[in-house]
């Protein structure tokens, strides 16, 4: 082992080397490498399945790799789990707890054994309370608190030994959006002091917690970007208009806009035309729309900018188009299913696309 | 202090659920049941009555009332999930085996406490023989740590509770069973070849000389060493998830 203490500095806080897992001959995770540095705030985006918690369950020490070898701080999380669990926090995706203790009595537990010192445990408690805003429910029963509740608790948890590093899986799921989006501030504000992996698959939720994301699908990584360029990508982002008038006119005059790259046709009745048009990258082709309807005296009924959902996003990458890549190869994005959606131009704010209850999206 | 933590909390997790109470309630319902009719025989009889036939009894029904302390321990959280969260923790496997198997020895030990009782209804018709009493009480503690270490071991191997229970039932009661047919022929002339050895590995035997007020070191070897090799085999069973 060539790590010591001097090297920390410089090298990675994590460091994964070809990692593979396999369950019953089945890979679960397939050869993945990647570095996290100190400090960094590493989103980890995937569909269910992608293997996302058997890389989180490595990088806890619940179970070793099948192969590879990863490193947190220096120690290897095979020979060294010790060490490696008293540095990383860790929550778990569907945050078991004990239901029958009380939520300080819950957190006392969990500073005993994770070795707080009796001098600062209540020190330790009475910050995550305030930290993870449970201190209305400190006395409470764990297993009569609501989900938000508990995922609170499980967060608690994860920082009651004030862990350098925290391993946070899929921390929003199940919350209401007022959940999430103070959540979400817990996140950002433990982003300045920690170093944090967190996975989701809701996109917004990545733009504003995270620096770096990486996409893995099918125990793969299949992109590593920064949010920058996750960003950029929202330029391609489709118009969707809903306008009475002929068929034919408006579709040729609708392409005559400056922007305008393609048109597809959703369907219509009655006159009624809906189409969606695709857009150059940085363009936003709503203006031009909006006077060539009032200039032919069109009824416009709807003109909406459609969000880039991690459908697309994922079929972008998985056909070799890259983020940044052409919108061609997206599926029609009428159907709209998953709502992880960023509104072209808006910013993060609450309005971003979220839909409660539809944040676990279908796979692609 | 780790260890302490996770004592207290099987301790909690024990005491602070109504099935504990129910598991207790019957054992002493059963126990005393028994006690009551052994009083009856005997005093019909005008025999000696000793607190060796009550120990008996209560080692039978430990039989039943070990798979439901045990089954819980690591099969529940297993189940729950909450093992991830106590294994990611920074505590060795081996402490957790040992909190939960001291966890579970407590609540057998509290749960007897209410069968001193029988002890004060026999003290007051006929003489009890203490020496007996308190060796027989070791007995059946060396004996209900024998049985919850294997019931923790199959709690750690077992998809859930129920499967937990019944393994563990099973294993008592053939191990039960093999134990009084050796006990049988030891006490028959009929000598077979495999009889000290089978009278060895059934605890009946050893368990005997405790209700009889002797206190042999071999039993007491006999007992822990078996109830620590359970008490390892949970650990490698706990630790399995490492390389399955």
């Amino acid at each position: 082992m060539s790590s010591n203490a001097a090297a920390v500095s410089s090298t990675p806080v994590i460091s994964v080397h070809d990692l593979r897992k396999r369950f019953a001959g089945v890979a679960a995770v397939d050869g993945i490498s990647f570095e996290v540095e100190r400090g960094e705030v590493l989103g980890f985006l995937g569909p269910n399945g992608a293997g996302k918690t058997t890389t989180m369950r490595i990088l806890a020490g619940f179970f070793p790799p099948s192969e590879g070898r990863v490193r947190i701080a220096g120690h290897d999380v095979v020979t060294e789990s010790m060490a490696v669990r008293a540095l990383v926090g860790y929550m778990p995706e569907s945050v078991p707890l004990y239901h029958d203790m009380r939520v300080e009595e819950y957190l006392d537990f969990r500073s005993r054994i994770k070795g707080v010192a009796l001098r600062d445990r209540q020190t330790r408690i009475g910050v995550v309370l305030e930290r993870c805003l449970l201190a209305e429910v400190r006395k409470r029963i764990i297993g009569q608190l609501s989900k938000g509740f508990r995922q609170r608790v499980g967060l608690a948890d994860a920082l009651i030994s004030d862990p350098p590093i925290l391993v946070l899986d899929e921390p929003t799921i199940g919350l209401d959006p007022n959940q999430i989006r103070q959540a979400r501030t817990v996140m950002k504000e433990l982003g300045r002091d920690h170093t944090v992996i967190l996975s989701t698959h809701i996109l917004p939720e990545v733009e504003m917690v995270c620096r770096r994301v990486m996409i893995i699908d099918k125990g793969k990584i299949v992109a590593t970007d920064s949010v920058e360029n996750l960003r950029a990508a929202r330029g391609h982002a489709s118009v969707r208009v809903e306008i009475r008038g002929d068929r034919a006119q408006v579709k040729s005059a609708l392409a005559g806009v400056p922007g305008v790259e393609s048109i597809e046709e959703l369907g219509g009745a009655d006159g009624v035309q809906r189409l969606l048009l695709r857009q150059g990258a940085g363009q936003d082709v709503r203006e031009g729309v909006a006077a060539e309807v009032a200039k032919h005296g069109w009824g416009l009924r709807e003109l909406a900018l459609q969000a880039i959902t991690l459908d697309e996003i994922f079929g972008r990458i998985t056909t070799g188009a890259g983020i940044e890549g052409e919108a061609g190869a997206t599926p029609a994005a009428g159907g709209n299913a998953m709502s992880a959606g960023v509104s072209a131009g808006v910013g993060p704010t609450p309005g971003g696309g979220f839909e409660p209850g539809s944040s676990t999206g279908r796979q692609p | 202090m780790k260890f302490m933590a996770l004592l207290q909390r099987e301790l909690h997790a024990y005491f602070f659920s109504p099935m504990a109470y129910l598991i207790m309630a019957a054992y002493l319902f059963f126990t005393g049941y028994s006690t009551a009719f052994i009083f009856d025989i005997y005093n019909q009889n005008r025999l000696d009555l000793t607190m060796r036939e009550i120990f008996s009894t209560m080692e039978f029904f430990s039989i039943f009332l070990v798979p439901l302390i045990s089954m819980r321990l690591i099969a529940e959280e297993r189940k729950s999930g909450t093992l991830e969260m106590l294994v990611t923790a920074p505590i060795d496997d081996l402490t957790i085996i040992l909190a939960k198997f001291a966890g579970s020895l407590v609540f057998y030990v509290v749960l007897h406490i209410p069968t001193l009782v029988y002890l004060y209804v026999m003290h007051q018709h006929a003489n009890p023989e203490y020496g007996s009493v308190i060796t027989g009480y070791l007995g059946l503690l060396l004996v209900g740590a024998l049985y919850l270490s294997i019931g923790l071991l199959v709690s750690a191997v077992a998809r859930d509770q129920i499967v937990a229970s019944l393994v563990t039932f099973v294993a008592l009661f053939v191990l039960y069973t093999i134990s009084s047919y050796a006990q049988s022929i030891t006490s028959t002339a009929f000598g077979i070849p495999w009889q000290k050895v089978v009278a060895y590995i059934g605890f009946l035997t050893h368990y005997e000389s405790f209700r009889k007020g002797v206190l042999d070191s071999r039993d007491l070897v006999y007992f822990s060493s078996v109830t620590v090799v359970f008490l390892f085999l949970s650990v490698r069973a706990l630790e399995s998830r490492r390389w399955r």
